[in-house]
């Protein structure tokens, strides 16, 4: 089977800096790969390289991103846009910074609708989705400026963005590190649900393991811009390969453990 | 109702402001300078006698006391007075009458509007549509070539001065091609073919620095994570541009106009003046050349109302376009400081004027004559300037390079072809305008090579006009080319000649034969650009004007530099009321428009190079103090003060050792983007004959003194070219300097390498 979505060997430049060193991975149809690493690690850069959504001026990328059989790295802007939004959405890290402050939150929503599925009434569909991510006044959030909603209200608002092109991939770049832990949870409920519903493979970025049971199909672990172990979710936890894995690992909390402190990841994984 | 309370509050917020501005007026125009030195002024100086003075005054109203007449009774005791009758009465738009022909003010205002503002109207709005339009089309241009070439382009087009393209314009397409009319007006909507050309020039003029400013505010928008979102939906390129990067720059692209709204009805000085438009601009222009008090009076006081309308529409701007901001704001308790300075400042005022009403008038009645300006300026003040400034310029990058500014600013300047490039050229011209700076008076020597001594103290004369190095320096090199020179002045010619001419430009006629033709010079083939009208060298002329340009440049800041940073930090660091106050005084100074503060100044202090560096240094104090304060605002809420004070670090300590190094980023990079303002300022000032005395070297009184050349025949281009030119080569470096050192220093440019 085809995979959904297949990298080779991607390179992230920064003028002198090497933030993404040679990545290379799939996606199937409707899996959820988690990519987890410690900051700085380079998961944004290399999610954001894919479509290139890097500044143009600033990043300097390289090698393949095939999504079915067109190499996303080397489209044309046109096509390029097709599949933002309507192939791959985002949903970013800070939804307070993601959303326009001087545009309505309706409207934010009923643009993407607009562009990729043209004929359907736009704002209608704008204030479906927004109930959909389950926001309790859909019509009343379509209607608010971003800073009248909570931070948890925001995000979902930016997830009913992302739904909004149908994508078949969506890529969540820690969505839930900006959030109090009650709405957390609430909120990678809400990707759950949108996944299953909708069959939609997902790559979820993040540093925190304990979010990923019961959701990773696969993992990723990246280090230092490289993919230092990757496979399936369970047998990578359970045994983990590559040292500073078993360091991440560590550094979960466990309920019942008892420890004078957490260790850090230069002490388990050198 | 919300809206109406704002209000309410705003406005107890801003006519403190106005009553501040009232109060500057009266302070410059009857403390400072009393209606006596007006009177002897106005009626021309020297040799007036005390009874014309007694009669002007007493013409005008001047005679009254100043704020308290014990003569009258009751309530007119107070208002029979100067303060009430000429200042007080502002607040009621009774503007008064001219001092000249007393005609009343109001009337001349409201038939002056209109011309001004057809004029600035259209300027403004084609303005913001052109240069809008043209920086969204720029921020399409991707890629660092296309990107540096505008750039390089625009600060190119900002270099140059407002002068070159009003007559370069005005020439061109009003004498040149006969496109538009040359000047004039006419009544009603007729007037639009006068419009044309000063609206032209102003579009263009212009360009590079409102291109430049939206193109930075669309930068910074380019950058923001929601671009990203919208890049993320798959909107094309122009929606984000026009729509998400638009809609959020339009709040300060809203300040920015409605800042500018003072002086659409204000007009413009130099375009009024130049085509000959009856709006204000010329109105107070005209008022200034004849030494109308009243007028300029009452034009700061009415440019400053505007100002301050202008600010509480800022703030209904604000509320339409961004929906963040409440209708909170200060509350009225909070303006209780102000209120109290005010009243405080007024009480003492009152006070002061009062009671040196007697004591002025004694000292006029002692020596009514002035003996007016020195007849030899003292040479040490410029010396001892020169020494400092060598100093300063030995131990300055020492300093410099103990600080984190330093090491950077020398990385850039290692890696950067263009700045070592940019910086060579500035210094050169500072180097210029240092070996101008030193002088001294040469001891007179008679025909025959003897020392001339002074009849009053039998000592060797010396010479009225000074010799600096530079003046040395030149004339050794006059002499090696061959010329006969023995002082500056033996270079001068008879009129014009052209760039290494060996006759005269224009014919003359041979008294004995009656014949016409060109005389040769005094030094065939000796000087490079030619010579003016006067007869002048005009290559000298364009060398000397480089030490007023440089001077006022660096000095400016200089002297504006101390004030901005006590008062910012002061007020950024302890907040509550001299947060307060120091709002309100850089509020206040800056409610009057920067030029009439100038004429104002001009007209009261009379013409130099110092009172410009004042005046400007005072008007531009209040932006450097608004940024020291936002900074020191936004450090003192930092984790690292914090810890330093939970270490116990005393106030003064965390001030000189975390917050002042903090901000030296700040004040290098002002440094550098006010030098070449200030140059152009000077040079517009000066044109305007409210700069530096005509005696002194400044391309601003050069290009006065050439403008009309260009309607000769045939035409004569050099003195202007000359000038213009040396402007340009000392502006394009030195803000492609001010650019890469901002490049260098911005934290958030990140480190180029
Ligand atoms: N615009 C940029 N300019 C220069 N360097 C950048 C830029 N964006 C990221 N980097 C660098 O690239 C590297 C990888 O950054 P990236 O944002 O991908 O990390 P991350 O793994 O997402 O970390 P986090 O978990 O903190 O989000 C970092 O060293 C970062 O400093
Ligand atoms: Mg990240």
């Amino acid at each position: 089977m085809t995979p959904l979505l297949r990298v080779e060997d991607l390179h992230v430049h920064f003028r002198s800096v090497e933030a993404v060193a040679g990545i290379s991975f799939e996606i199937q149809k409707g899996e959820v790969l988690a990519l987890v690493g410690e900051s700085g690690s380079g998961k944004s850069a290399s999610a954001l390289a894919l479509t290139r959504l890097l500044p143009e001026r600033a990043a300097e990328i390289r090698g393949r991103a095939l999504l079915g059989d067109t190499d996303l790295l080397s489209l044309a802007p046109r096509d390029l846009r097709r599949v933002r939004g309507g192939r791959i959405a985002y949903v970013f890290q800070e939804p307070m910074s993601a959303l326009h402050p001087l545009l309505r939150v309706g409207r934010q929503v009923a643009e993407a609708v607009r562009q990729h599925r043209p004929g359907v009434p736009a704002m209608k569909e704008a204030v479906r989705l927004l109930g959909e991510t389950g926001l309790p006044d859909p019509e009343r959030a379509a209607r608010a400026w971003p800073h009248e909603l909570s931070g948890g209200m925001q995000q979902r608002a930016i997830i009913a963005m992302a739904l909004a092109g149908e994508p078949d991939l969506l890529i969540a770049d820690e969505p839930t590190t900006a959030l109090d832990v009650t709405v957390q949870a609430q909120i990678l409920e809400l990707l759950k649900t949108e996944r299953r519903k909708r069959a939609m493979a997902v790559l979820f970025i993040t540093h925190h393991m304990a979010l990923l049971t019961s959701f990773a199909d696969r993992i990723a672990v990246m280090r230092h811009g490289k993919i230092v172990e990757q496979g399936p979710f369970l047998e990578v936890i359970s045994a983990p390969k590559h040292p500073y894995t078993r360091g991440l690992l560590a550094c979960v909390p466990r309920l019942g453990a008892r420890l004078k402190r957490f260790p850090t990841l230069s002490e388990v994984a050198p | 109702m919300l809206v109406l309370s704002y209000l309410l509050r705003r406005l107890l917020y801003l006519f403190p402001i106005l009553i501040g501005v009232n109060l500057i007026t009266f302070l410059l125009f009857f403390l400072v300078n009393p209606p006596q030195d007006q009177a002897r002024q106005a009626l021309g100086g020297r040799n007036v006698r005390p009874e014309q003075i007694a009669a002007w005054m007493r013409e005008r109203g001047y005679d009254r006391p100043r704020f308290w007449n014990a003569k009258e009774a009751g309530l007119k005791k107070a208002t029979e007075t100067i303060f009430f009758e000429k200042n007080a009465r502002l607040f009621l738009l009774d503007f008064g009458r001219s001092d000249v022909d007393a005609h009343p003010v109001r009337t001349e205002l409201v038939r002056r509007i209109g011309p001004s503002l057809m004029v600035t109207l259209p300027a403004m709005a084609l303005g913001l549509l052109l240069h809008l339009a043209l920086a969204l089309a720029f921020a399409r241009f991707k890629g660092a070539r296309a990107e540096r070439g505008i750039d390089a382009a625009l600060v190119a087009l900002m270099s140059i001065s407002g002068l070159f393209y009003i007559i370069g314009i005005q020439a061109l397409l009003g004498k040149g091609w006969m496109w538009i009319p040359v000047s004039g007006w006419a009544d009603g909507l007729d007037a639009w073919r006068f419009v044309i050309g000063p609206v032209l020039i102003s579009l263009v003029a212009g360009t590079g620095a409102s291109v430049r400013f939206y193109r930075a505010l669309f930068e910074e928008e380019l950058g923001r994570d929601y671009v990203r979102t919208a890049r993320a939906k798959g909107l094309p390129e122009s929606r984000v541009l026009s729509l998400h990067v638009l809609r959020s720059s339009l709040v300060p692209i809203a300040t920015a106009v409605v800042a500018g709204l003072p002086f659409l009805v204000m007009g413009s000085l130099l375009l009024e003046s130049f085509f000959a438009i009856p709006g204000l601009g010329n109105y107070t222009l005209d008022a200034l050349n004849q030494k109308d008090f009243a007028i300029v009076r009452a034009m700061v006081f009415f440019g400053s109302l505007l100002t301050i309308l202008g600010l509480l529409l800022t703030d209904f701007a604000y509320l339409l376009v961004d929906p963040r901001i409440r209708l909170g704001g200060k509350k009225a308790g909070r303006l209780l400081p102000v209120w109290l300075f005010v009243v405080g400042a007024t009480l003492v005022l009152a006070i002061v004027g009062h009671l040196s009403d007697p004591a002025i008038r004694a000292v006029q009645a002692a020596a009514p004559l002035a003996a007016a300006a020195p007849a030899t300026p003292a040479l040490w003040p410029g010396n001892l300037g020169a020494a400092l400034a060598l100093a300063a310029l030995i131990l300055l990058p020492l300093l410099l390079m103990r600080t984190l500014e330093g090491q950077r600013l020398k990385a850039t300047l290692a890696s950067s072809r263009l700045a070592q490039g940019c910086l060579a050229v500035v210094l050169f011209f500072i180097a210029i305008a240092w070996l101008d700076s030193v002088r001294w008076r040469e001891i007179v020597k008679d025909s025959a090579g003897k020392v001339v001594l002074d009849p009053r103290t039998a000592e060797p004369a010396r010479a009225q006009q000074a010799t600096s190095l530079l003046d040395a320096g030149l004339l050794s090199a006059w002499r090696l080319a061959g010329a006969p020179v023995a002082k500056i002045a033996d270079l001068s010619e008879k009129t014009y000649s052209a760039p290494f001419a060996k006759t005269l430009f224009v014919n003359t006629t041979d008294p004995s034969t009656g014949e016409r033709r060109k005389e040769t010079l005094k030094h065939p083939g000796r000087h490079p650009m030619g010579t003016d009208k006067a007869g002048s060298d005009v290559f000298l002329r364009a060398v000397k004007g480089v030490r007023t340009a440089v001077l006022i440049g660096i000095l400016t800041t200089l002297l504006a530099l101390p004030f901005a940073l006590l008062l910012g930090v002061a007020a950024g660091w302890y907040g509550g009321w001299v947060d307060d106050l120091v709002q309100y005084l850089y509020t206040l100074i800056s409610a009057i428009p920067g030029v009439l503060l100038v004429m104002a100044f001009v007209l009261l202090f009379g013409q130099g190079l110092w009172q410009i560096c004042v005046v400007l240094g005072l008007t531009g104090w209040t932006d450097l103090c608004r940024l020291m304060r936002g900074e020191t605002l936004k450090l003192r809420e930092l984790p690292f003060i914090a810890s330093a004070r939970a270490l116990g670090a005393r106030d003064a300590r965390i001030l000189r050792c975390h917050v002042i190094p903090n901000l030296t980023y700040l004040v290098l990079v002002n440094l550098a983007l006010a030098f070449s303002a200030l140059v152009l300022a000077e040079a517009t000032l000066s044109y305007l004959g409210i700069g530096v005395d005509p005696g002194t070297g400044s391309w601003g009184v050069m290009i006065n003194d050439a403008r009309l050349e260009l309607s000769r025949d045939p035409v004569v281009a050099w003195p202007l070219l000359a000038a213009f030119a040396s402007m340009f080569a000392l502006l394009l470096p030195a803000n492609l300097l001010a650019d890469q050192i901002r490049g260098a220093l911005d934290p958030k440019s990140g480190s180029k390498p």
